[in-house]
């Protein structure tokens, strides 16, 4: 087990396996291998509950196929098309779950972001990217602006200029 | 209202977490948008542009309309009709696989010619065209063109020059085209293609010196309506429509090149791939992962005018013809409401594929 610290002193014990999905702490682990306890400073104790959940469920998944395979290769040649069935069937509710789990307000999706980076989380930085990315799509500046609660900071002159350069873009 | 005040944190977002969000967005037009939201989120990408990298775009048509150019995005099954700079309201564009068209204009002498990327909104002027006579303004009606780096090739379908103009220089020179009319020109690595239509053959050109390379038999067709030269995935093809019954009917060769000679062999099979096709040029498109498009299709671009002189009407449409069964459909879009240009400007319709460089 490790104990994860938040940057606001919340204690998180985890296995090992959960924690190494984040590269940064895999990379700790690897240098000190009788580390137990990480603080993580730029990470808050809500933010850091929701990439565990994350990370937990993405290793539970993944030791599933794992054990899956193991089967596969006991019980011979006769079973083998029903770990592969097994497979497609745990990557589709793999990818329903992260759908579900990334469907947070945009504050949340923010710090998740922010968190996913930091930690080094490849798969968790994708969807949340994707994830803001699916928000922004087939919006125009304006409503993105207005999403975002982002304010236009631009000159008239520099606006204009954007606007003279694609003026077809922004209908 | 309490939350107008607080600045919102996206707008602070580290520059390569901005570029990974734009890194998921796939259509051009909300990249366009997305990088005009604020001037962090713009200057980012200027710090960060080599690390992004859109992924292939399905092409764009370019159809007058008699208010100006309007632009139809197929992936987004929709129309833009602002007309990107440069594009003067009575100029033609012809597009090409590069992502440029090239924009000429001018009823009058000079006829001033462009190149212009309507996705990047780049222009780069081009000499005018009045000194390499002898290319009347009627001729603008039916060019044909590709380019490569640095030179721009053309030629009119009803002329027998070519005219070509290395990119800076400040006149464009011409030469005669030894076999009657030139009826399209494609440019793939390194080399111009040109097809002529009645003696049925393809003069190579170097890309860079314009010298003759070789001279290749093009297939023998029974009189089409018209017929294209495109070279995809190192393969040189020729496309060629007849219209039966007012229907379209499309036929594919590829030169199968030997030493002595070539054979021209005929394909009901272009596998992986979408042609797209108006009346001046075809290019193809990898089908890959666009659900959108439909593999081994042609897809046609025309404009049909309808009426008398006075009150015509001129309406663009795609039509996409299925090569494995010979049966075509007509895209049914937002197209169908535009009304096209019925006086002054031409009104071809023109594929373009969108690029940003």
């Amino acid at each position: 087990m490790i104990t994860l610290t938040s940057s606001d002193g919340v204690q998180f014990d985890v296995r090992e396996a959960v924690a190494k999905e984040s590269q940064i702490i895999r990379d700790m682990i690897q240098d000190d291998c009788v580390i137990t306890n990480i603080p993580l400073a730029n990470v808050n104790h809500k933010i850091l509950s929701i990439v565990l959940e994350y990370c937990q469920m993405h290793v539970d998944k993944t030791e599933m196929e794992v054990n899956a395979s193991k089967h596969q290769t006991t019980t011979g040649e006769g079973s083998s098309s029903v770990p592969v069935a097994l497979k497609v069937s745990s990557n589709k509710n793999l990818n329903d779950w992260d759908k579900e789990f990334i469907n947070v307000d945009l504050d949340t999706l923010y710090d998740l972001i922010l968190a996913a980076n930091y930690l080094n989380i490849s798969g968790l930085l994708n969807l949340t990217t994707q994830a803001a990315a699916d928000i922004i799509k087939g919006k125009t500046t304006e409503e993105i602006r207005a999403t975002f609660n982002i304010k236009n900071d631009f000159t008239p002159e520099e606006e204009a200029a954007i606007r003279k350069e694609n003026p077809w873009a922004f209908e | 209202m309490k939350s107008n005040k607080i600045k919102s944190r996206w707008s602070d977002l580290p520059p390569e977490l901005v570029i990974a969000i734009a890194g998921n967005l796939t259509e051009f037009t909300d990249h366009l948008r997305f990088r005009s939201v604020c001037s962090h989120w713009r200057s980012s990408f200027h710090s960060h542009s080599h690390t992004l990298r859109l992924p292939p775009q399905l092409p764009w048509l370019a159809f007058p309309s008699t208010s100006s150019t309007h632009f139809y995005s197929l992936s987004e099954d929709r129309v833009y009709s602002n007309p990107p700079p440069g594009v003067a309201d009575n100029s033609k564009l012809f597009g090409s696989a590069s992502g440029w068209f090239l924009s000429v204009s001018g009823q009058n002498r000079p006829i001033t010619a462009y190149l212009v990327n309507p996705f990047t909104g780049a222009l780069i002027g081009l000499p005018c065209l009045d000194p390499c006579l002898p290319l009347w303004y009627g001729m603008v009606y039916t060019l044909v063109w590709d380019r490569s780096d640095s030179v721009v090739v053309a030629g009119s379908t009803r002329g027998a020059r070519i005219f070509y103009c290395r990119l800076g220089e400040a006149a464009w020179a011409s030469f005669e085209y030894p076999y009657s009319t030139p009826h399209s020109i494609t440019f793939y690595e390194g080399r111009f293609y040109i097809l002529n239509f009645d003696a049925s053959q393809t003069v190579v050109f170097d890309g860079d010196t314009l010298e003759q390379i070789t001279v290749i038999d093009a297939p023998y067709n029974d009189y089409p309506i018209w017929k294209h030269l495109f070279v995809s995935s190192g393969e040189l093809l020729v496309l060629a429509t007849w219209n039966y019954d007012g229907l379209p009917v499309y036929n594919v060769q590829r030169a199968n090149l030997n030493d002595e000679y070539v054979e021209w062999v005929e394909v009901n099979d272009i596998g992986d791939r979408a042609l797209f096709v108006d009346n001046l040029h075809c290019f193809s498109v990898k089908v890959g992962d666009h659900s959108l498009l439909r593999r081994n299709c042609i897809y046609s671009a025309e404009s049909k005018t309808s009426g008398g002189s006075r009150n015509s009407l001129t309406t663009c449409s795609i039509s996409i013809f299925d090569l494995a069964s010979d049966s075509w459909e007509c895209l049914e879009g937002p197209l169908r409401k535009f009304r096209a240009a019925s006086r002054g400007a031409i009104s071809l319709p023109s594929w373009v594929l969108p690029s940003l460089s």
